[in-house]
């Protein structure tokens, strides 16, 4: 079966053509139809500038390169501004970070809801509106009847953010991208926001590509996970595997660094130094001031991603299942 | 394992008053407004050296000559006499030291009163906002020559009055201003640590908040600087700010009304000097502004 | 709040603290009450950490204000240092307020921008001191490395550090003063994972070496089972549940707690407990449900949690406020 969206060598670059700040370097992505990928990274990983770039909405003095881009057999990159509106919102969709600042203020929950709806689609406006009630339903807004009338500003966070869900699945999308949707949320809401996503992505056939920097969060949604930092894709594998033995020692020490890995421990564990800036991109492998094996070829050469579809590691020695490094690390070290 | 917590750049970060310079001269509007400013600043603090004549001096056997390009004219006068024979170039130089005088003075009045106004509103809040903001209510509800002709009715014609008067049309825009950046920064974190550490109110107010209200006002201070010589102009015009014979262009104006058809350079002259100051401090101020506030061009 | 502890490492008591707001609900309607804390007891003592655990609307930013005397308390009593903070007057606050200090949750934000580090962290010296410059600077530079900085921060602006050395530099100032304890006020929730790592080690690591009591308000509950000693839990104001953290996390019997610790999510699958959906939605604090605040949402109530408050009350080595609690457990 094709793939759903296919990125290949894609890069995205801010600052002057003479200072290139690289926000995204080289990042290669495929989802599958109906296939939950979370996106895993900290802070300067490029994760959400990827996801920008897939929907055309990069910033400002942002530029977009890749090799190709392909979504649904159609070229993305070639596309021009009205058929891509056209597939944004409609084939695919976003959910953004803070539901408080992603409705516009000014206008009631109906109005932002139709406004979508009758982007893509035609109809009456009572069509519509009643398309609206629906929608709020199967985003289990209790009470949606009287919440269509109401204003983002009488929205909890929680409520916001399934009105922001019930526009992005308004057109029945099949990649819906969604960028950090419950860091803003309590946590017993954040359960029943991810509850609602794999629910309606199960009912709809719908990709999702969610992320996130929760490393838990993605362990209990997604079925393939792609670890990213600086700007490149470190790791790809398949949930619980990656969890269980990750190959790439910058996500082991991430799962070394969280509380639940450190019970009884009086310090957690910590990965020294951090996520290097714009200005400070080390040479060779992007890791290596801080990882706990590097070696002389880690600093000198810049590692490939390496591995099949389901699993792929950028990492001159990949762990092994004991969590050691593999490829003669022991005599290059 | 070496130093981790490491941050910026192996060297030290930029000045901030640097990295500043550095947005403010990609805007090159920006920059011309800089450099022409800096030329009438230079033109008033050696007005005696570089003007020709002296302002006031009336030269009885030379009125109405034309500028030195056209015929009749004399290179003595370069831009020409006035009606009394005075020369028009030395006046209008000598008039940036009036210009920038009436400026600087108008616009530091107007931004001290203004601002302490503006940071007790938001401070205090309750009934002194209340009485404070509608009393600059009031005075904005008024149109703002009006307003100044009226003051220096009461205070009486000249250049000193003039200015007083049109530091108080320029207050409420201050008070404004200050109040609303006071309450967005009263609410943030660190004026809340301030005060577990201890602080008392004047502290946060000039300490903590004003510091940081301050880029907005820096700001609109600039701009002010333009409209304060465009009123001062106004007030020239209409009589009621310098007097003769002082070289203030408002006032230039004001006495060359008659020759607009038969003798232009005396009027051209002196609105062709407002026009340029007026503009330079626009374009310096909205080059300040984007500079001040990066995410606008970036 | 152990039977091992002692009067003297007594640091902060409260007991029954309620904060009211009164809320303006229109022109012609009558003022609203918001009862935001509504009767919160703790003791706080030295070289412990105390963890507040509750979500949005439960209060727990209050009960930050009150501590940190930033408000008076509307109810209740505050001890500190031999006095009561509620009914203190301004020169007994001004003595009190260099025991407590607080750190703030968004470093982007905790920091004065135009202020450069070294005047941030001497600032709390110049108020309550009369130290002269050389001495202040000396300070300054000591706690920077304590908390993990280089001498040459000192000159530097806010913006010019990350997330992480913005709170070290936020711990740093909390720390000037050398309070008896410290509102820590969700201080690694805005960090990356490894950053979250690395600044909850420096607060063990100072809490072990300076004996300071921690007041540790997260929602994340993962973190607070790694950093507390003792847990509380809140709902719209008031507690629901209070103990040690072995106790909470090993059997927690509030269905709140539960419910809590359900949505929390784990890595790994054994970790997981069934899931607990709550039904409704967080009532506001202007008009919470009548008897238990809980009772709209919890699958547990019964006709009596709408008609009676549950008191507090000692169950199986913790404070539990549950009407049913003996059944459900």
């Amino acid at each position: 079966m094709a793939a759903l969206l296919e990125i290949d060598d894609l890069h995205v670059e801010f600052g002057t053509e003479q200072a290139p700040v690289t926000a995204v370097d080289g990042v290669d992505l495929v989802i599958e139809p109906g296939e939950v990928v979370g996106i895993v990274g900290e802070s300067g990983s490029g994760k959400s500038v990827t996801a920008l770039a897939l929907m055309g909405l990069t910033d400002y003095p942002g530029r977009v390169k890749a090799a190709h881009m392909i979504f649904d057999g159609r070229d993305l990159l070639g596309m021009g501004g009205r058929e891509r509106r056209g597939l944004l919102g409609r084939d695919i969709a976003m959910i953004f970070q803070d539901p408080m600042s992603s409705l516009n203020p000014c206008f009631s929950v109906a109005y932002q809801l139709i406004e979508t709806l009758r982007a893509h689609q035609g109809g009456s406006k009572k069509a519509l509106r009643k398309l609206a009630l629906v929608l709020l339903q199967q985003v289990e807004i209790p009470d949606a009847e009287r919440r269509l009338d109401a204003y983002p500003h009488q929205l909890s966070g929680g409520m916001s953010q399934r009105v922001m869900l019930a526009m992005a699945i308004a057109c029945n999308p099949r990649l819906l991208i969604a960028d950090e949707p419950t860091t803003a949320l309590d946590v017993t809401v954040q359960a029943q926001m991810l509850e609602l996503l794999l629910q309606l992505q199960r009912e709809r056939g719908m990709a999702l590509m969610l992320i996130t920097h929760d490393l838990s969060v993605v362990a209990q949604t997604a079925q393939r996970v792609v670890v990213m930092y600086a700007g490149q894709v470190v790791e790809t594998g398949r949930v619980p595997g990656i969890f269980d033995a990750p190959r790439h020692p910058y996500t082991q020490a991430l799962l070394a660094a969280l509380p639940e890995h450190n019970v009884g421990r009086g310090r957690l564990q910590t990965i020294p130094g951090v996520v290097p800036g714009q200005y400070e991109r080390p040479g060779g492998c992007l890791l290596h001031p801080r990882c706990a094996y590097a070696t002389g070829l880690c600093r000198a050469a810049r590692p490939a991603l390496s591995g099949d579809g389901g699993s792929q590691v950028r990492c001159h020695f990949p762990l092994d299942y004991a969590g050691q490094p593999g490829n003669d690390w022991n005599r290059a070290a | 394992m070496n130093q981790a917590a490491s941050v910026a750049a192996p060297g030290a970060p930029p000045h901030p008053l640097r990295e500043l310079w550095n947005y403010f001269r990609q805007n090159r509007g920006a920059v011309i407004g800089l450099a022409t400013v800096a030329a009438i600043v230079l033109a008033a603090l050696c007005a005696d050296l570089i003007a020709p004549h002296s302002p006031i001096e009336q030269f009885r056997d030379a009125t109405l000559v034309p500028p030195a390009w056209q015929a009749g004219g004399s290179s003595k006068f370069m831009l020409g006499t006035d009606p009394v024979g005075r020369d028009i170039l030395s006046r209008v130089i000598h008039g940036t030291r009036l210009s920038l005088l009436i400026g600087l003075v108008s616009v530091s009045l107007s931004l001290a009163l203004g601002v302490t106004l503006g940071l007790m509103a938001g401070t205090f809040r309750g009934v002194s906002e209340i009485a404070i903001m509608r009393l600059m209510d009031v005075m904005l509800a008024l149109p703002s020559l009006l307003l100044a002709v009226a003051i220096v009715a009461v205070l009486g014609p000249g250049l000193m009055n003039a200015m007083y008067a049109i530091a108080v049309v320029m207050l409420p825009h201050y008070a404004r201003q200050t109040r609303a950046a006071v309450i967005g920064e009263m609410a943030k974190d660190y004026v809340s640590a301030s005060r577990i550490a201890g602080a008392g109110t004047l502290r946060i107010m000039f300490d903590c908040v004003l510091p940081n209200c301050a880029a907005p006002l820096i700001v609109q201070a600039t701009l002010g600087f333009s409209s304060a010589i465009l009123d001062a102009a106004a007030l020239g015009f209409l009589g009621l700010g310098a007097q003769p014979p002082t070289p203030e262009w408002g006032s230039m104006l004001a006495s060359a009304l008659e020759f607009i058809q038969s003798a232009w350079w005396v009027v051209t002259f002196p609105g062709l000097a407002i026009l340029m100051s007026v503009l330079a401090f626009n374009l310096t101020g909205d080059g300040l502004r984007d500079a001040l506030d990066p995410k606008l061009k970036r | 709040m152990g039977a091992d502890t002692h009067l003297e490492d007594v640091l902060l008591q409260a007991k029954n603290l309620s904060k009211h707001y009164s809320v303006a609900q229109g022109w012609l309607k009558p003022k609203g009450l918001a009862r935001a804390l509504d009767g919160v007891s703790f003791v706080l003592a030295r070289g412990r950490t105390l963890a507040v655990v509750g979500e949005s609307g439960c209060g727990k930013s209050t009960l930050a204000r009150q501590v940190t005397m930033i408000e008076p308390p509307t109810g209740g009593e505050l001890w500190m240092d031999g006095a009561n903070v509620a009914v203190a007057d301004r020169a007994t606050r001004k003595r009190l307020r260099p025991l407590v200090q607080m750190v703030f949750q968004n470093p982007y934000a905790s920091l004065n921008p135009r202020k450069k580090v070294g005047a941030i962290l001497e600032e709390p010296l110049v108020i309550n001191t009369g130290l002269k410059r050389a001495l202040r600077a000396e300070r300054a530079h000591a706690m920077m490395a304590r908390v993990g900085l280089r001498p040459e921060h000192y000159g530097r602006y806010p913006h010019m550090f990350s997330g992480g050395q913005r709170q070290r530099i936020a711990i740093a100032r909390a720390l000037m003063l050398d309070p008896q304890v410290i509102v820590a006020d969700e201080p690694v929730s805005a960090l990356d994972v490894s950053i979250q790592a690395q600044v909850l080690n420096l607060l063990m690591d100072l809490q072990q070496g300076s004996g300071v009591a921690y007041l540790f308000i997260s929602h994340n509950l993962a973190v607070v089972e790694h950093i507390a000693d003792e847990v509380l839990v809140m709902y719209l104001g008031k507690t629901v549940e209070h103990g040690s953290r072995r106790d909470i996390f090993r059997r927690p019997l509030h269905p709140y707690t539960r419910a809590l610790l359900a949505s929390t999510p784990r890595i790994d699958p054994a970790q997981r407990q069934q899931k607990i959906i709550l039904s409704g939605e967080l009532p506001s604090p202007l008009a919470p449900p009548p008897g238990c605040a809980f009772n709209n949402r919890c699958p547990h109530a019964r006709a009596q949690c709408r008609q009676q408050v549950p008191p507090l009350q000692l169950f199986d080595g913790r404070q539990v406020a549950c009407l049913r609690i003996a059944e459900i457990s």
